[in-house]
């Protein structure tokens, strides 16, 4: 196990070297000059002069490159443009708030894909699978900024049932968790009732009904747990839309997240803190995806012993 | 055809998909008022039998609006597949023939432009270059040719090892036509589902970016757009984001289900249980990052 830790360890070290190599070269992908971009080209010459220097775009790329990493081994992220407060420290002040909405979200799809994962495949082709599948399908194509003002309509404006946007209690999170979550509930759906239906033609199946097993116990025990190994690695791939997602939902429902901090970054283009936002959401989906890969490693012993 | 119209859902799929088709190649002759003509004095009216959809906050119709941005997302969702598709073809497929070194450098690529959440990096560029159509579709293509470059080399790794490959091989065949004549042509079954949810993908996208203002700008009517402008008037004008919704979800569920449904007809399982890899359908059932 530990050797395929470290293998796993290894294969993300260029990932994540091209990851920050990309989110350094987004100011350059400006067009025109950068520093016009962002403090406005009737900006004074020397405020223009200072940020310039601030963020070293008067050296040459590569000694900028150089620049860039050696602060970034230092956990030191650059400075906002407008609120003049360390990126790291307006980063750190949001991130919580994105995991919490995150985990709910991730809460709710697991909550729901499961029973319904498993009522579709007990029951294939029948009236229940039929509905399961059309909710999944219909879940995975409604778009979560249309879904997320649609549940504001129903849930906060007609029935009162919780507050419209904002953070603070658990009637806060329900709403948002769950324009964020539907989409992956439909997607593991799917994923799960396909899953489950080639596993329940395996062999093994037949010999745990040929041993008396009820139908229960083997579908349970036996398909559901074999079934969770590609249900996992979905999880993960949908773990970066979940992350990418919450920059809609929390812009939708004023949640004091990263995401929302990302895009008023955009909107004031404040680049050190976009940069800051995007660097910290790319690596999170990066360890998300090697946690993945772990779990992965670990319900499937065969992978551990892949070169 | 007819395979794909004996399954319900797939008929679905088909008839949405042809219905906004139709709808954004003729919107000039169906949209029955200008979708840029504002008349501030009927601003945010309820759905009317001039204006079944409604009215916007400056006045304009909704339906009109609607049916030409089926235009916008239609052209951005094919173009961006296109794209995405013809790049990815070509890349994938040298990486897959080529092997070694090269297959190595350029799937160590794929993998940094992986290791971003697809619409982040498109919201990431888009915000660097510029709102507008042209850096919408090269946001998204940057993120989109990755999926099909991944699927035609591992196709191409498995059918390069078949005998009419290698028969192709020993007769002097270059890797272009070996790879174009011999080959694609056996992947044509995976990309078409691929396209099928990459549309759909890039659709959504092209909304999300519009939505954020990150898109298409105004006064060309984007659904995405459309949903953010009505955000601020669910209260007393929920028809405002209703349903340019509406429209996106059903492009998606019609082009989700045309996927389902190509997949399910076209499965090489299915059909030839002599094909090698099966795999290239699976991996585009996979949503995208």
């Amino acid at each position: 196990m530990t050797a395929y830790l470290v293998r796993r360890l290894a294969l993300a070290v260029p990932t994540v070297l091209g990851v920050v190599t990309l989110v350094f070269l987004l100011v350059h992908l400006i067009p025109g000059d950068p520093i016009d971009v962002m403090l406005g080209e009737t900006a004074h010459v020397v405020d223009k002069a200072r940020l310039r220097h601030q963020m070293g775009l008067d050296r040459p790329l590569p000694i900028q490159y150089g620049r860039y990493l050696r602060q970034l081994m230092r956990g030191d992220l650059g400075r906002s443009l407008h609120s003049r407060r360390p990126v790291r420290r307006l980063i750190v002040a949001r991130y919580p708030a994105t995991i919490e909405l995150a985990g709910a979200a991730l809460l709710v799809a697991l909550l729901i894909a499961i029973p319904l994962g498993l009522v579709a495949a007990a029951r294939p082709r029948s009236t229940a699978d039929a509905v399961c599948r059309g909710v999944a399908v219909l879940g995975a194509s409604m778009p979560n900024f249309w879904l997320g003002p649609l549940l504001i309509l129903i849930f906060a404006i007609g029935l009162e049932w919780t507050p419209v946007s904002g953070r603070g209690s658990l009637a806060h999170l329900v709403l948002p968790a769950l324009t964020l979550g539907l989409g992956m509930a439909a997607v593991m759906t799917r994923m799960l009732r396909a899953t489950l239906l080639d596993r329940l033609g395996d062999d093994y199946i037949r010999t745990a009904y040929a041993k008396g097993a009820g139908a229960a116990r083997v579908f349970l025990k036996h398909a559901l747990r074999n079934a969770a190994l590609p249900v996992v690695s979905v999880l993960g791939l949908q773990a970066g839309a979940l992350l990418a997602g919450t920059i809609i939902t929390e812009t939708i429902f004023s949640w004091p997240g990263i995401g929302r901090l990302t895009l008023l970054a955009i909107q004031t283009r404040d680049y050190p803190l976009v940069q800051g936002c995007v660097l910290v959401v790319a690596l999170s989906y990066v360890v998300v995806n090697l946690a993945t890969d772990v779990l992965y490693g670990v319900l499937d012993p065969r992978l551990r012993k892949q070169p | 055809m007819k395979r794909l119209l004996a399954d319900r859902q797939t008929a679905v799929g088909v008839v949405l998909v042809g219905l906004f088709v139709a709808v954004a190649v003729f919107a000039p002759a169906l949209a029955p008022h200008s979708p840029s003509v504002q008349n501030l004095s009927e601003d945010l009216q309820a759905p009317s039998v001039e204006h079944p959809f409604g009215q916007d906050k400056l006045g304009r119709d909704i339906l009109s609006r609607v049916i030409y941005g089926a235009r916008v997302s239609l052209f951005v969702g094919g173009l961006v597949v296109a794209i995405s598709a013809t790049l990815g073809v070509a890349i994938g497929g040298l990486a897959g023939y080529a092997g070694g070194r090269t297959d190595e450098l350029l799937m160590r690529g794929i993998d940094v432009l992986l290791a971003f959440p697809g619409i982040l990096l498109a919201i990431a560029l888009s915000a660097a270059l510029g709102p507008s159509l042209g850096n919408v579709l090269l946001a998204l293509c940057t993120i989109g040719w990755t999926g099909y470059a991944r699927l035609v080399r591992g196709e191409v790794l498995a059918w390069r090892e078949r005998e009419f490959v290698e028969a192709a091989v020993a007769l002097g065949g270059g890797p272009l036509r070996v790879v174009g004549q011999h080959i694609l042509p056996q992947l044509l079954t995976p990309l078409a589902v691929q396209a099928s949810f990459g549309m759909a993908n890039a659709i959504v996208a092209e909304a999300s970016l519009s939505f954020l203002g990150l898109g298409v700008q105004p006064p060309t009517p984007s659904w995405g757009a459309m949903i953010n402008e009505g955000r601020s008037f669910l209260l007393f004008a929920p028809h405002v984001a209703l349903f340019p919704g509406l429209a996106i979800m059903l492009t998606v569920l019609g082009l989700n289900f045309l996927g389902d449904g190509l997949r399910d007809i076209l499965d090489v399982r299915q059909t030839d249980a002599f094909t090698p890899s099966p795999d290239g359908a699976r991996a585009a059932a996979a949503p995208a990052a």
